[in-house]
């Protein structure tokens, strides 16, 4: 069930223009500094953006073609999405919240076991921190049973160690769910943790020379933190110039 | 400057004295909303002849009689009937009350109708709405409430019956076909508007006496009461006659 | 005294309320989530009510609503029953009225709502229709009442325009507002003042029992 996606569409100060293609039970990474056009890929996966040519094939269903005129409405494309702030829906609980869009009733109880907040379940998203509600929305997600994931810089709001975990529970979905993973983020070491593709973007489109670029617009080479991270990224498996 | 400036201010001082009797001299009438087109005639004939203008308001007689109470600056105030110019000289508020003129109350509709056929058998055949104006308030909703019961049709008419706020509203229900009758004045369904319909007399109703007065509050009283030897002058009445009133 | 009048008004605007609610949430969700091409032509049109006298909307709802009009003569058709000079009349008359009333205020409300509510309702496969219920009203639910208490007020006081086409039919049109123009009219004055101050202590009322909830409900 692989994804494949060539999209094009003008935006106000350049132009997307970008291919990229990611296999089930492999998690592609939109990285690149903000602005560069990673959030509006992932809302034209998801079907809230329409690009002005291109297509989006998921395993045998076209979710979208401009040459063939098809545009699959958002509802039908069997999606996950997390939003980097949680978009629980605030008049229900937790569990009503998994529940929303979800097909199988006994999926609600098992995806609360593996978020870990069973305890959660009759709180209102008001009423729990935002790793809790992230926890949430993932599970939300997954309720569903989507055909693709869309992450859009889930964990970025959260404290280090609440990121970790959670870290850890997408690389447990990943081998559990033979879908596409796409996610966005701009945290290198995320990147380099969870990725098996790393397409690098600037400008709305590939970067090949991406890390000394990113390296030196937005992260001091002098600083401690970005060589760490630059080391995580060089231990990671396959070219990065050569992804997907 | 001041020097200068001082005669035209007081060419502009002369020049407001001037005109303040000029703006004295308007009568202010007000006239129940059935007489609005005699008196419309009335007026302007009245001004070539004496040169004084008046202003003129409309309502319906109730509305004007709650003003009048409550010291509305009417110098004439000519009613659809009789009662309340007698109420407002016995609380003082008038001269001794005139009647100006008799109206009729006939009924009206846009549609067609037998040529031969009487009031009572258009009214009682055809179907739908009847518009009278509020027989509380309005004369020309009273006469013909009255002259219902008295034939005993009432009974029967009662559930068709809508009620305009006066003889206006009344006509205009008709007149745009939400109602299929109207009970209006002579002089309603004999104007233009009113030719575009058909109208029927209503011989057992009682004319709408329509009596006026002079307000005991006017500052042209004598103005006031020449323009009431003006509307019993044979030629005025013959205008009042040619609109409907008796 | 008679009391009629008053249950009358009551009736209209509970009825008027309702119902008018029921069309302009939905036209409010549209508006502002969906919104079309031409749609500032539409808004205009339906702010109208508010700018136009009541006198002259209730003499177009005259001439529409009539048996000549086009409205009356669908009705007529299809019910068998005139349309004017009815409780349903007066009904639709204020519903035309009260458009902007409900509208407004479920359009603020709407445009609040954080847009990826309906964002994620829509990934999670949930249509526009359905998302209206199951995510846009039970968050809306106090721009919905501030609508309704508006709609509510609006048509208690609904004067001009049921004066042009109720035609005063006692228990059917005479509401309220238009009894006590008749007494005050037939200067049956104590009877207005028992109308206009009974009608000032459910006005009262009302917008006392609306203000404590809402009072209770921020508390809560």
């Amino acid at each position: 069930m692989p994804l494949e996606a060539r999209l094009r569409k003008e935006l106000s100060n350049f132009q997307l223009d970008i291919s990229f293609s990611c296999p089930a039970g492999e998690l592609l990474t939109l990285a690149g500094p903000s602005g560069s056009g990673k959030t509006t890929i992932i809302r034209i996966l998801a079907g809230l953006d329409t690009p002005d040519s291109g297509s989006i094939q998921l395993a045998s269903r076209t979710l979208y073609d401009s040459r063939k005129k098809i545009r699959l409405n958002t509802q039908s494309r069997k999606l996950g999405y997390v939003f980097q702030e949680a978009s629980l829906f605030p008049h229900l609980s937790v569990s009503q919240n998994v529940a929303f869009g979800c097909k199988t009733p006994s999926l609600v109880p098992a995806l609360l076991d593996l978020m870990e907040i069973p305890q959660l379940a009759d709180r209102k998203p008001a009423r729990i921190s935002g790793g809790e509600r992230q926890r949430a929305a993932l599970a939300q997600a997954l309720a569903s049973e989507p055909e693709l994931l869309l992450l859009d810089e889930p964990f970025s709001a959260l404290d280090i160690k609440t990121r970790h975990s959670l870290q850890q529970k997408i690389l447990r979905i990943k081998e559990q769910l033979n879908i596409p993973i796409i996610l966005v983020t701009h945290d290198l070491q995320e990147a380099a943790v969870l990725s098996d593709r790393i397409v690098a973007m600037e400008e709305g489109k590939r970067s090949d020379g991406w890390l000394k670029r990113f390296d030196g617009t937005v992260l001091p080479v002098s600083d401690r933190n970005a060589a760490d991270h630059l080391t995580a990224i060089k231990q990671l498996p396959g070219d990065l110039s050569s992804t997907a | 400057m001041k020097t200068s400036s001082l005669p035209a201010f007081s060419l502009f001082l002369v020049l407001l004295c001037t005109a303040a009797p000029a703006a004295a001299e308007k009568l202010f009438i007000a006239s129940a909303a059935n007489f609005i087109r005699p008196l419309e005639e009335l007026s302007s004939i009245y001004r070539q002849q004496k040169g004084t203008t008046s202003t003129l308001s409309y309502g319906s007689s109730g509305k004007l009689y709650a003003q009048l109470l409550q010291g509305a600056p009417y110098d004439m105030f000519l009613s659809a009937d009789k009662d309340r110019p007698q109420l407002l000289y016995e609380k003082g508020l008038c001269e001794a009350p005139f009647q100006y003129s008799a109206g009729q109350v006939v009924l009206w509709s846009r549609y067609t109708y037998p040529a031969s056929s009487s009031w009572q058998e258009v009214i009682l055949q055809g179907d739908g709405r009847i518009a009278l104006s509020n027989p509380d308030t309005a004369p020309y909703g009273e006469i013909p409430m009255r002259t219902l019961q008295q034939l005993h049709l009432l009974q029967s008419l009662e559930s068709r019956l809508v009620y305009g706020q006066s003889v206006g509203q009344s006509f205009l229900f008709a007149r745009s076909g939400a109602a299929r009758f109207a009970f209006i004045a002579l002089s309603q369904a004999i104007s233009p508007e009113g030719q575009k319909g058909h109208y029927w007399s209503i011989p057992e109703s009682n004319p709408v006496e329509q009596w006026g007065c002079i307000t005991t509050h006017s500052r042209h009283a004598d103005l006031a009461r020449d323009f009431q030897s003006f509307l019993t002058t044979e030629s005025t009445r013959a205008l009042i006659r040619r609109h409907g009133y008796l | 005294m008679d009391y009629t009048p008053l249950i009358l008004s009551l009736q209209l605007a509970g009825v008027t309320t309702i119902l008018l609610l029921l069309f302009a949430a939905p036209l409010a969700y549209v508006l502002v989530f969906y919104p079309m091409r031409g749609i500032t032509f539409v808004e205009s049109l339906l702010g109208l009510p508010l700018v136009l006298p009541p006198t002259v909307f209730g003499f177009f709802l005259l001439m529409v609503m009539g048996p000549e009009g086009v409205v009356g003569r669908l009705h007529q058709n299809a019910l068998g029953s005139p349309l004017i000079f009815t409780f349903g009349g007066i009904v639709i008359a204020a519903m035309l009225h009260g458009i902007p009333y409900a509208v407004q205020p479920l359009k603020g409300t709407f445009a609040k709502l954080d847009r990826r509510l309906l964002e994620s309702a829509s990934v999670l496969g949930c249509s526009r229709s359905s998302a209206f219920f199951r995510v846009v009203l039970p968050n809306s639910l106090p721009g919905i009442a501030s609508a309704a208490i508006l709609c509510f007020a609006h048509t208690m006081g609904e004067f001009g325009v049921i004066l042009m086409i109720g035609g005063s039919i006692p228990g059917e049109t005479k509401v309220a507002s238009i009894a006590v123009f008749e007494y005050v009219e037939a200067m049956r004055y104590q009877e207005a003042w028992q109308l206009s101050i009974a009608l000032l202590l459910v006005s009262y009322t009302i917008l006392l029992a609306v203000n404590l909830l809402e009072r209770k409900n921020h508390a809560a």
